[in-house]
Parts: C-alpha cells; structure tokens; sequence
C-alpha cells in the first residue's frame, strides 16, 4: 500500500494515502488502521483515521524501549505491505431514521430552492443515497460522510448558527454530517434524527465508527 | 477555569473525543508523584483566580506548577513540597504572581467519576467531567495517608506538617525569562510566503485562549492563496494558521481532526511552559529537529521517574 510517513511533532506519525478519488484513498485508510490495530504496535496508543490519512499517536518512551521510532516505522511498512492484498474491513450498515423538514431541517426548503429542486426531490436523493463513514471529529461522535450525490453540494452556510439542536442531520461542500451534541454550526440541517450518536457513558459510546456505512430513511 | 485532570481519554482519538489532560503535564505529575501516587493520577488543575479547599479528612497534598502563595489559616505553605493538612484545615491557593496554573495532588488520589476511562473534566461537559465549580466536594482516599507515616498529619485543628525536603521542578517551566517555544517542522509549513516570519516575528498569547488552543496575536503569517487542505488529525501542539493569519496552538482539549494549514508542532516538553504563560505574555518560536524534541522527552521521563523514586524512599522513611 502506498503511503507517505509524516512525523505529526515529536509523539504523532500521520500517514498519508493516494487514490483516485477520497473515496478510495479513504477505503485504503481503514483497511491501514484495521491492519495496524490488529499489529498491535509497541507503544502506538490510538490510531485515529481522517479522510485521507490516519494519525498514530505514540507513547515516546515506549517506542524507544522497543527499538526507537524509526524501527517503528518499519514496523509500519511491514505491516502495510501485507496488507495491501486484503479487503478493507466491510463495515457495518446502519440505517438512520431522519424526520426531514420543517423545525428539525430549516434549511431544507432553501437548500432545494438554491439546487433547483423540490423539497421531495431533495429529501429522495439525499435518503438513496449510500453514505461511508470517513472519520469521525469535531465533536465525539460526529461523523464525516463521504457519498453525497453531487446535485445537493452547496459551500456552507453564509453565518453560523449558534447553536444547532442535537441530532441534525446536515450537509456542506461534498460532506454530509449528524450533530450528536448541541453546538454552533454552519452546515445546511435537512432534518434530525432521535437516535443518540454519543453517549460517553456507554460501553459502545459512539453509534457510528471509521469504515461503517450509513443510510437515512425519511420519517413522519 | 479549574478542575480534576488525570492521563486523558487518548485513546478515544477515532471517536473524536478530545484527549484532556493537564495542560501543564510536568507540573501534574510531579505533584503526584511526590505524594506517592503515579504520576497520572488525579489531580486539581487550578486555572487563575483565587480558591479555597476545606478538607473534611486529613490529607497528604503537594502543590506545584506557578508561582502562588497557599495557606492554611496564618501558616504560609511551600509548593513543590508534601504537606499533611488535618481534617477541617482550609486551603487558600491565590492568583499566582508568576505563571498561570497551579496542580493540587492528593494522597491516594481523586476518586471522583469516570467517564471513558478517566476523572478528566472538559470545559464542554457533553457528558464528561465538567469544570468545578464552587462548593463541588471531591472525594479522595483517605487511607492512602496511613502508608505514609514519615508525614502523619496532626489531630483536627493542628497546624499543616511540611516536608523537609522538596522537588526543584520549576525551572523546567521557564517562569520568568519566556524562552521561545520550540516547534518542529509542520507538512504544510512551505504554504507560509516567508517560513522566516513564523522564527522572526512575535506574537501576543490572548485572552481568546482556553484548554483548547493558545491563541496568538501577531503581524499576520502569509499564506498561498489556493491552500486547499482536507480536514487531518492533528494533535496538542499542533500549531494551526486559519486564513487570518492569526497562529492557533492546540491544546489538551483540542478536536481529533483540523482543516487549516498545520504549519509547525510545539514540541511536547515545552507544552508546559505554554500552560504558563498567560494572556499578553510574548510568544516567541524557535526551530527544533524532531530528534532533538524526542530526546528531551525522553529525558524529562527520566528525570521524572528519578524524582518518583526520590520521593518514595522519603516517604517510606528511608535517606
């Protein structure tokens, strides 16, 4: 698999990986990440996956026990030249039952006004669509979604609203988004779902992780 | 802004949960570990701005970190040294002369709530440890005392016991003379016009700082135009440049993934200096090779380990 090895400051290596498009570099993102995970890498502490890269950060002083940093990157490359030939892990499908419109998507009439579409059309592409969790950030819990069809890519919101409700389900650029957590945002909110995306105190806490695929399914 | 901080959550990193932590980790771990507790235990981070502790057990405490006058009732008491408080003693801990955080280590350690895996308080609580808050009460383990009897606190009312002996570990923070902070090489240091300007010019640290990022006020760093960059994680000390110009260093609490141009990294040893200085203080950045940043790490893990050993054998009682 080919990738370029950043140094992320002193205790972080980023891995940097092509494709023809960010989907496929994304694709080669959590095939790395599920074969790094699976290595068990002296002294790499978590591994964090984004659309085109992936973060390890490191315990310093492990890593120089087990041979120093630049054995480590070795490692890596061992591990990421076997894995070249397996299957990114599938991911799981999870469906997302979406209430579009009206107070939980207030901007969904403008958005379809601004694409030349109707409302309907708007809440039938975007609910066909299949949709791959890229990374979650931002906020815990908050997934990047790649799969957007192209007719619904708009620049983000001129102003950022100050506080959008939790669950709201929204797009910007080619990047769709759930909100777990009331917070500001400049994203367009098509709807909102009643399922909880984070919940820190549970043994799963996030509902959605890198690599699982996701639909929404329009509900009254 | 104060409240309990221990290891972090970093291992939740692909979730988007922010790592927390101390931000000044050398100030927190030497507190601990001169009460005996591993150096990540729990600990009070306590931000700026005066506050009193009234502890309802005896306890064995150190206080490290900024320069701040303590006492108990008259008693004036030192930092970077264990003392034993009786029950009902009240701690004042005012705003500090020099520096910007003070770290509080208990005994035993904190042993208030655990949300994914640590004690650790978020200044957006969502869920997780907030901030404290006045009459908050923290539970610690009050046994953890009695295996330390070189420092047997007094009977309720007595006067605190200080230690004679104590850690040197404020030089490490630089409280006074603000040396520029080291920082390597970023991946997208060759957008800035003039890399110089980032070793060359000044900046301020302004009050628009908190556990997220440090942010800074200067002659704004020049950026190519077209820099396009998708989001990337990044990390703390991650030093980001927005479109204004305007340097932001990430901190314990900042986000996983970031989409401005990551311009240079704060090396980790010198991430507790930052957590000193406060806002107007003079920011200043110097060059640093990776290797150069790894070894002194390496280093303060050995000099924090030394003084944990230290610092056990006076509390067993041993010279």
């Amino acid at each position: 698999m080919d990738y370029e090895c950043w140094l992320l400051g002193d205790s972080a290596l980023l891995l940097r990986f092509g494709g023809a498009d960010v989907r496929s570099a994304n694709a080669k993102v959590h095939s790395a990440a599920a074969s790094l995970a699976a290595a068990r890498l002296t002294g790499v502490l978590a591994i964090a996956p984004s659309y085109a890269a992936l973060a390890l950060t490191l315990d310093l002083v492990a890593v120089d026990r087990a041979g120093g940093v630049d054995l480590l990157q070795l490692r890596i490359s061992e591990v990421l030249a076997v894995s070249a030939c397996a299957q990114a892990p599938a991911g799981r499908e999870v469906v997302i039952p979406t209430h579009y419109g009206g107070a939980d998507g207030p901007d969904l009439d403008a958005v379809a006004r601004r694409v030349g579409l109707s409302s309907a059309e708007v809440v039938a592409l975007h609910s066909a669509a299949s949709y791959q969790v890229a990374m979650i950030g931002f906020q815990p819990g908050f997934p990047y979604l790649l799969g957007l069809p192209e007719q619904l890519q708009l620049p983000r919101r001129d102003s950022v609203r100050a506080q959008v409700a939790a669950g709201s389900v929204a797009i910007a650029g080619a990047q769709a988004g759930i909100y777990p957590s009331p917070s500001p945002g400049g994203w367009h909110l098509l709807g909102r779902t009643a399922l909880t995306l984070f919940d820190p105190g549970a043994a799963a806490p996030s509902l959605l992780l890198p690599g699982d695929r996701v639909r929404f399914v329009p509900v009254r | 802004m104060s409240g309990v901080q221990d290891a972090g959550r970093g291992q939740w990193r692909s979730l988007g949960v922010p790592q927390s932590g101390p931000l000044d980790a050398w100030s927190h771990a030497v507190a601990n570990v001169l009460v005996g507790n591993l150096p990540d235990a729990a600990a009070i981070e306590i931000g700026s701005g005066r506050t009193q502790l009234r502890f309802t057990e005896a306890a064995l405490i150190a206080i490290t970190g900024a320069r701040t006058p303590v006492t108990a009732g008259s008693v004036s008491l030192p930092l970077w040294r264990p003392f034993a408080v009786a029950a009902g003693s009240v701690l004042a801990i005012d705003p500090p002369l020099l520096g910007a955080r003070s770290y509080l280590a208990v005994a035993g350690g904190l042993t208030s709530e655990q949300v994914l895996g640590s004690r650790s308080a978020q200044m957006r609580g969502d869920g997780f440890p907030g901030l404290l808050r006045r009459g908050d009460c923290l539970p610690f383990m009050p046994s953890a005392i009695e295996k330390w009897p070189v420092l047997a606190p007094g009977t309720r009312g007595s006067a605190p016991r200080i230690a004679p002996w104590w850690a040197d570990g404020e030089p490490l923070l630089d409280l006074e003379a603000h040396a520029g902070l080291r920082v390597i090489d970023g991946s997208d240091l060759h957008l800035l016009q003039d890399r110089r300007a980032l070793y060359t010019q000044t900046f301020e640290l302004t009050a628009g700082s908190n556990r997220m990022a440090a942010a800074l006020h200067g002659e704004p760093l020049k950026i190519a135009a077209s820099a396009s960059l998708t989001s990337e994680p990044v990390v703390p000390g991650t030093v980001q440049l927005p479109p204004d110009g305007q340097p932001l260093i990430l901190l314990a609490e900042a986000q996983t993934v970031g989409g401005y141009a990551r311009i240079a990294h704060v090396a980790s040893i010198d991430l507790a200096r930052l957590a000193q200085r406060r806002p107007g203080s003079v920011i200043r950045f110097e060059p640093i090779s990776i290797a150069a940043a790894q070894r002194l790490w390496l280093w303060r893990r050995e000099r924090l380990m030394r003084l944990r050993i230290a610092a056990l054998a006076r509390l067993q009682g041993k010279r």
